[in-house]
């Protein structure tokens, strides 16, 4: 399956994501006020993948900030993630999401999503 | 500043005004005011200046990113739901007026801008429902929200207030002033303590 790579801009996010790398990374600011128009592609991108995927990927999340809309979206793209892991019995992809050490509002965050995912895929590193 | 052209200000009075702006600005710790129109550029030039703050790398890291969060609530939530009197033109479109300031070792952030009357019912039952929810309660709705919303632009201006009282841990302040029998002034405010 062909990469996408989406530019970091102000306002949205590096978007890396190459399976023949194994490369899954989302790393900068998410601000979109209106979600679809940015991560349309990106949620049709990861359907895609999700037919074809390949074993034991870690998708990485290094974002500096995202709005209350973004992290709607990062859960439907966690979701994509999840259902992998749980149609594969004994697959073990990864969701990383970086933090501060001292981000307890994110770190709460971490545990909402966790909490609404079935497979053990979301793990929390420092940033 | 309409009102003062009418009145054929002298210049030195906006000399007078400056100053005198500027005297409450040092009174009351204001860091950032602004009033016009908020589109995404005001917001992006606000979050360049909370993030310069963010870097210097002091014991507030904590506080001031608290601070950045609910700023672009605050931001977002005037360019999406601002209400736009008809006496404005369209350059005006989004208006509101937006503050942040220190206060006792925390930050207020304070924001106005116009809402049609007819809306204040439900925005007063919003405001009262999010100002009595309890850690679980706000988790509820964050994980509803998360699960039904998902890639979509629908959704009101809830999760933003639910998102700025989880991170201030204090209650929304709020009132309407009435402006005319259409509009009324929508003041928001929030504290975050350090």
């Amino acid at each position: 399956m062909d990469p996408l790579f989406i530019e970091e801009s102000f306002r949205t996010p590096k978007v890396d994501l190459n399976p023949k790398e194994g490369k899954f990374v989302f790393a900068g600011r998410s601000l979109p006020e209106n979600p679809t128009e940015f991560y349309g592609d990106v949620v049709k991108w990861m359907e895609q993948y999700a037919k074809n995927p390949i074993p034991n990927a870690e998708f990485e999340f290094r974002m500096t900030y995202f709005n209350t809309a973004s992290s709607k979206v990062f859960f439907t793209i966690f979701q994509v993630i999840d259902k992998l892991n749980v149609s594969k019995p004994g697959s073990d992809n990864k969701i990383v999401i970086y933090a501060n050490e001292d981000d307890e509002d994110l770190i709460e965050l971490f545990e909402y999503y966790q909490e609404l995912l079935t497979s053990n895929c979301l793990e929390l590193k420092n940033f | 500043m309409r009102f003062l052209k009418k009145d054929k200000v002298e210049k030195e009075d906006f000399m007078d005004l400056i100053f005198k702006y500027h005297l409450s600005m040092e009174k009351y710790h204001i860091h950032i005011i602004y009033e016009g129109q908020i589109d995404e550029t005001i917001t992006s030039a606000f979050i360049s200046l909370a993030e310069k703050n963010m870097n210097k790398q002091n014991e507030d890291s904590k506080l001031i990113r608290k601070v950045y969060h609910i700023m672009v609530e605050f931001l977002q939530n005037i360019h999406k739901h601002a209400d736009n009197p008809d006496r404005y033109d369209s350059l005006s479109n989004n208006r509101g007026i937006f503050l942040m300031a220190s206060k006792d070792g925390g930050y207020v952030v304070v924001s106005g801008n116009f809402v049609l009357r007819e809306k204040i019912p439900g925005l007063q039952d919003l405001l009262m429902k999010v100002n009595f929810m309890g850690a679980k309660e706000v988790k509820d709705y964050y994980q509803r929200k998360i699960l039904n919303e998902g890639l979509s632009d629908k959704g009101g201006a809830g999760l933003g207030l639910v998102d700025i009282i989880r991170r201030s841990e204090s209650k929304l302040e709020y009132r309407f002033e009435n402006i005319d029998e259409k509009y009324s002034f929508f003041i928001l405010k929030t504290y975050i303590a350090k």
